[in-house]
C-alpha cells in the first residue's frame, strides 16, 4: 500500500549524527539503543548501561542455533526500524519494528529472510543507508567455507536473492580455503582517500587482514561478485599490520577520528588511524577487562562518541562493554554490562522511532531525542480530514 | 548535502559544532499540515555557548532540506535539470519560524540541523539582513510559479498570491519590503510590519493574506494537489510533490519571522509558531487621505481601509492598545476584538499637510492567548499592524493675485515615490510652459513649475489648481485670483 487513506499517520523514525570538530563528541547527548545476541542461550538482549542490565527481547531462542551477528536496517515500507539477526546455524532472521510494535501486535519472535537461504552459515551483518545488507558465510570448525554475500534491498522492505560477492577460490572467487571471514562493515564517511562511503570492509581471519570491496560510488554498497578485493590492512609483517594470530573478531569505526577499531579474539581492540592515503597504527584501546571479544559498533550517546564490544568467556559467561573518549583522542573502557550467557553479536543506533499520530498537535507533538533536541508537532489546517492519532502498521 | 555558506557550525565548546537529524517517514502523510520543529541546541550541546535564538542579533538557525525522493525546493534549481530529479545533493534553507528555544517550520520532516548558525558574508549587518530576507522572497515566488506550473497550486489559488499586476498578497508584501528597504524608521518599521502581517492569517475572508489564502482554499478540490510517485521504477524525470499548501506556509512563516525578528528585533514570542496565536493586519496598508479644501479633486480610493485579525481558540482579554488612529475611538467605537466579525472598516483620514510626511496610524492589539502557543512561556501577545496616509501634494502658486491674460507659475512638488501625476485647473486659461497637465511621478520629490496663462472669464471664479497622483500621493490644491487690469 504505497498511498494511504487520507487522514492517516504512520511510524516515523529519526537519526541524528554529530558534525563539525572533535570536540563537539565529547558533550554529545543523544539516546541510544544497543542490542546484543548471545550464542548459546540464542537470546537477543536489550543493554542498559544506565541500570547496568539487560533484557531479553525474543522469544524464539529455543529454534535458534549460534546467534552470532545483529544489525539495524531501516525498512522504507513501514517506517519502523527493523533488527536483523544472523543465526549462525542456518538463517537470517528479521525482527520487525525492532520489538516496539503496538499490542495487541506481538512481535517477539523473528521471521526468516528466505532470500538468504543461500547463505549456508551467516555471520557478520551490516547495512548501507540504502537498506542492503552484508553477511559472510562462516561455517564452524577448520573448513570455514569463506563467502561474502549481499542481500540487496527491494526498495520496499523486502530483500532480493542474495548475491554472492566473493568465494574461494576453488570456487572462482579469491578467497582461500582455510581462510575465515567473519564480519563486514560498510564505510559511512570517508576514511581518508582508502575508503569511500558503500565500500565493504570484511574482517578476515587467517590471514589476518581487513578487505575492501569497493561500493557502487554513490554510497550503496557491492551488489554484483567481485573477485579482487584490495587489502585495506594486512596481516603482520607489514609497516601497519594486525599480528598474525591475533584473530581479528569485529570493526568499526570510532566517530570522533573516522579511526578504525579492530576487535580480536585474544582480548585487544586495535585502532588504525587513517588520514589522507596513509594508515597510522593507534593506541590501543586501554583498561579492557581479559576476555575474548567479538563484534563491535559505535555511534553517539551519552558523553559522545561510544563503542560497545561484545566480550565472551570461557564458561558461557559473557559481558557488554563500553568505550569512552579519554584524554587526547583516547578510547578507554568505561563500562560493562554482564549478560546471562557468552555474547558474540552487537548492535547500536542513535535511531529513535514512534508511530507518526503522537506527532500531532492534539498529542502534544512527539520529541523522539527528549528535551526538545527536535520535536516535531504536525499542525493540520482545519477543515479536513481528521487524521488518525495512533500509528498504522502494513 | 549542501549547507549554504552563510551558515556555520556554532555549537559546542569547539564553537563550530553541529547536528544533523535525518527522520524518515511516508512523504505523502503530511498533506495540508504545517510541520513545526522545536530544537533545544542546549539538549545536543549542553555546558557550551551555543548560538542564541531571538531578536537583536540571535543567530542560532534552524535549517531544513528535503530528503533524497522528497521532491524539489525553489533553492536547488541546479537539481531541476536532473535527470529522475533524485536531487542526490539536498539543500539545506533557513527554515526558521520563531523561537522558544530555536524553531522552524517545515512541509515535512525530513533533515533537519541543530547548533547552526546565520553567518552572513560582510556580517549580520542590516544590508545584508534585508538582502537575506529579499532573496526568500525570491525564493517563494519561484515556489508559487513551480507550483503552480505542475499544477499542485491552481491558477485561481496562485493568482491570489501572484500576479502580473502585482496585486497578489506576496507582491504586496514584497512590494512593502522593498520600500521599507528604503526607508529609515519610523516608516521603515511600518512597511517592515505590513509586509509580515500580509503573510499572516489575519483576514476573516481569506482573500488578503497569505496564509488565510492557502488555508481558506486548502480543501476547495483542485486548489492543492500532490503528486504523488508511482510504484516503482519511477520515470525518468518524474518529480514527487508532496504538500504543497506547506510548502508554501512554511515560507510565509520563515519570511515573517524572518522580518519581524531579525529585522524588527522583535521579540520571538511574536513568530513562536504558526500561525501565530493572535495576527492583525490592515488592507490597504496606504491611502489617499481626504482632500478637504475648496476645489479638491473627489475622492481617490482607497479612502478607507479594513483592520482584520485573527486569533486562535482560547484568546481572551483582548484590548486595543497604543492605537493613534484619533477616529478609532470612542465614536465609532473600537470593535470587541472577540466578536464577530473580525475585522472593521477604519478611515477615511484628512490628507497630512502638504510638505508633511506621511500619516502612520498604528494600531496595536495585545490579548492573552492560550498557554503553550507562545513557547517561552508567555500569554500576553502584542500584535501590530500600521497604516499609513499618503502625503499631500505642495502646490503653491507665485503669486495668489494674477492680472488676467498674465501668466502666473505653478510650483507643485510630488512627495517621493509617487507615480502618474496630475496637475490640473478650474479656469477657462491653459498651461502655456513648464510641467503642465501630466507628469510621470518622480522618484524623488521633485518640484515641478508650470506656467498658467489666465483668462479674463477667470476673474469671477479664481483658478483652484489640483494635482493628484495614481498612487503615492494625497491630492493636493490651491487656488489664486484673477483681476481685470
Amino acid at each position: 500500500m504505497r498511498n494511504p487513506k487520507p487522514g492517516v499517520l504512520r511510524s516515523f523514525f529519526a537519526l541524528i549524527a554529530l558534525l563539525a570538530t572533535a570536540g563537539v563528541h565529547a558533550q554529545a547527548q543523544t539516546s541510544i539503543t544497543v542490542q546484543a545476541a548471545t550464542n548459546v542461550f540464542d537470546q537477543i538482549l536489550g543493554v542498559s548501561f544506565a541500570s547496568g542490565s539487560t533484557t531479553v527481547l525474543n522469544s524464539d531462542e529455543a529454534s535458534l542455533h549460534r546467534l552470532e551477528s545483529l544489525t539495524f536496517v531501516t525498512n522504507p515500507n513501514t517506517f519502523f526500524v527493523d533488527l536483523l539477526a544472523a543465526d549462525d546455524g542456518g538463517k537470517i532472521l528479521r525482527y520487525a519494528t525492532d520489538f516496539t510494535c503496538q499490542p495487541p501486535q506481538s512481535c517477539t519472535t523473528g521471521t526468516v529472510v528466505s532470500q538468504a537461504a543461500a547463505i549456508g552459515n551467516p555471520n557478520g551483518l551490516s547495512a548501507d543507508p540504502f537498506g542492503n545488507v552484508f553477511a559472510v558465510n562462516n561455517a564452524p570448525g577448520i573448513s570455514p567455507q569463506p563467502q561474502v554475500w549481499a542481500l540487496p534491498t527491494d526498495g520496499n522492505g523486502g530483500y532480493l536473492q542474495a548475491v554472492n560477492i566473493d568465494t574461494t577460490s576453488s570456487a572462482g572467487g579469491s578467497l582461500l580455503k582455510p581462510q575465515a571471514v567473519v564480519e563486514t562493515m560498510i564505510v559511512r564517511t570517508p576514511l581518508g582517500t582508502l575508503a569511500n562511503p558503500g565500500d565493504l570492509l570484511v574482517v578476515s581471519q587467517a590471514p589476518d587482514e581487513i578487505l575492501l570491496y569497493p561500493g557502487n560510488g554513490a554510497g550503496a554498497g557491492p551488489l554484483s561478485p567481485n573477485h579482487s578485493p584490495t587489502v585495506l590492512i594486512p596481516q603482520c609483517p607489514a609497516p601497519v599490520c594486525i599480528p598474525a594470530g591475533t584473530t581479528p573478531e569485529g570493526i568499526a569505526v570510532w566517530p570522533a577520528d573516522n579511526s578504525l577499531l579492530v576487535t580480536t579474539f585474544g582480548g585487544s581492540i586495535l585502532r588504525f588511524e587513517i588520514s589522507g592515503g596513509t594508515i597510522t597504527q593507534g593506541q590501543p584501546v586501554s583498561g579492557l577487562p581479559a576476555g575474548n571479544l567479538y563484534k563491535i559498533n559505535s555511534a553517539l550517546a551519552n558523553g559522545g562518541p561510544v563503542a560497545y564490544v561484545a566480550q565472551s568467556s570461557p564458561g558461557n559467561h559473557g559481558s557488554i562493554l563500553e568505550l569512552t573518549p579519554f584524554g587526547n583522542n583516547g578510547i578507554q573502557f568505561f563500562a560493562s554490562v554482564t549478560a546471562p550467557g557468552s555474547v558474540q553479536g552487537i548492535a547500536a543506533t542513535n535511531t529513535a522511532q514512534a508511530p507518526e499520530g503522537n506527532c500531532l498537535a492534539v498529542n502534544g507533538g512527539c520529541d523522539l531525542f527528549g528535551d526538545k533536541l527536535n520535536k516535531h508537532t504536525i499542525m493540520p489546517i482545519p477543515g479536513g480530514p481528521k487524521l488518525a492519532a495512533s500509528n498504522r502498521l502494513k | 548535502m549542501i549547507i549554504p555558506g552563510f551558515f556555520r557550525g556554532g555549537s559546542g565548546i569547539s564553537g563550530s559544532a553541529f547536528a544533523m537529524i535525518k527522520t524518515q517517514t511516508a512523504n505523502d502523510q503530511f498533506n495540508a499540515t504545517y510541520v513545526h520543529t522545536e530544537q533545544d541546541p542546549n539538549a545536543l550541546f549542553p555546558n557550551a555557548s551555543n548560538p542564541v535564538c531571538g531578536a537583536n542579533g540571535g543567530t542560532a538557525v534552524v535549517l531544513w532540506g528535503p530528503r533524497a525522493g522528497e521532491g524539489l525546493i525553489a533553492e536547488e534549481n541546479v537539481n531541476i535539470v536532473n535527470p529522475g530529479n533524485a536531487n542526490p545533493m539536498p539543500t539545506l534553507v533557513d527554515a526558521g519560524d520563531g523561537c522558544g528555544s530555536n524553531t522552524g517550520g517545515g512541509p515535512k520532516m525530513s533533515i533537519f540541523t541543530s547548533g547552526l548558525e546565520l553567518a552572513l558574508q560582510g556580517g549580520n549587518t542590516p544590508a545584508n539582513l534585508e538582502a537575506f530576507v529579499q532573496q526568500k522572497y525570491t525564493n517563494l515566488l519561484t515556489t508559487i510559479t513551480e507550483l503552480s506550473g505542475g499544477q499542485n497550486v491552481s491558477a485561481a489559488v496562485a493568482s491570489q498570491l501572484t500576479n502580473n499586476n502585482g496585486t497578489g498578497c506576496v507582491d504586496l508584501s514584497l512590494s512593502l519590503f522593498n520600500k521599507a528597504m528604503g526607508e529609515i524608521p519610523p516608516q521603515q518599521t511600518a512597511d517592515f510590519q505590513d509586509a509580515a502581517d500580509l503573510l499572516t492569517n489575519a483576514d476573516a475572508t481569506g482573500t488578503t493574506t497569505c496564509d488565510s489564502i492557502v488555508t481558506t482554499n486548502a480543501y476547495v478540490p483542485g486548489a492543492f494537489q500532490e503528486t504523488l510517485p508511482p510504484p516503482p521504477p519511477l520515470p525518468p524525470g518524474f518529480t514527487p510533490v508532496y504538500n504543497p499548501s506547506g510548502q508554501l506556509r512554511w515560507r510565509f512563516a520563515n519570511i515573517s519571522n524572518a522580518i519581524t525578528m531579525r529585522l524588527l528585533n522583535q521579540t520571538p514570542e511574536i513568530a513562536s509558531s504558526w500561525p501565530t496565536p493572535l495576527a492583525l493586519s490592515v488592507s490597504p496598508q496606504y491611502m489617499f487621505g481626504q482632500c478637504l479644501a475648496p476645489g479638491c479633486p473627489p475622492q481617490q480610493n482607497p479612502s478607507t481601509a479594513t483592520l482584520s485579525w485573527a486569533l486562535v481558540n482560547g484568546t481572551s482579554n483582548c484590548a486595543w492598545t497604543g492605537t493613534t488612529d484619533p477616529n478609532f475611538k470612542p465614536s465609532p467605537p473600537k470593535p470587541n476584538p472577540l466578536a464577530n466579525p473580525p475585522f472593521v472598516k477604519v478611515g477615511p483620514f484628512a490628507a497630512p499637510p502638504a510638505g508633511s510626511p506621511a500619516a502612520t496610524y498604528t494600531y496595536d492589539l495585545t490579548c492573552k492567548v492560550p498557554v503553550g502557543t507562545m513557547p517561552a512561556g508567555g500569554n500576553m501577545m502584542l500584535v501590530s499592524t500600521y497604516l499609513t496616509v499618503w502625503p499631500a501634494i505642495a502646490v503653491t502658486p507665485a503669486a495668489q493675485s494674477v492680472v488676467a491674460n498674465q501668466s502666473v507659475q505653478v510650483n507643485w512638488t510630488p512627495p517621493a515615490g509617487a507615480t502618474a501625476c496630475t496637475l490640473a485647473f478650474s479656469g477657462q486659461g491653459s498651461f502655456n510652459s513648464g510641467s503642465t497637465t501630466f507628469v510621470p511621478g518622480p522618484t524623488t520629490g521633485t518640484q515641478y513649475q508650470a506656467s498658467y496663462l489666465t483668462s479674463v472669464h477667470d476673474v469671477s471664479k479664481g483658478v483652484t489648481f489640483a494635482a493628484t497622483c495614481t498612487a503615492g500621493a494625497s491630492a493636493g490644491v490651491a487656488s489664486i485670483t484673477v483681476t481685470h487690469h
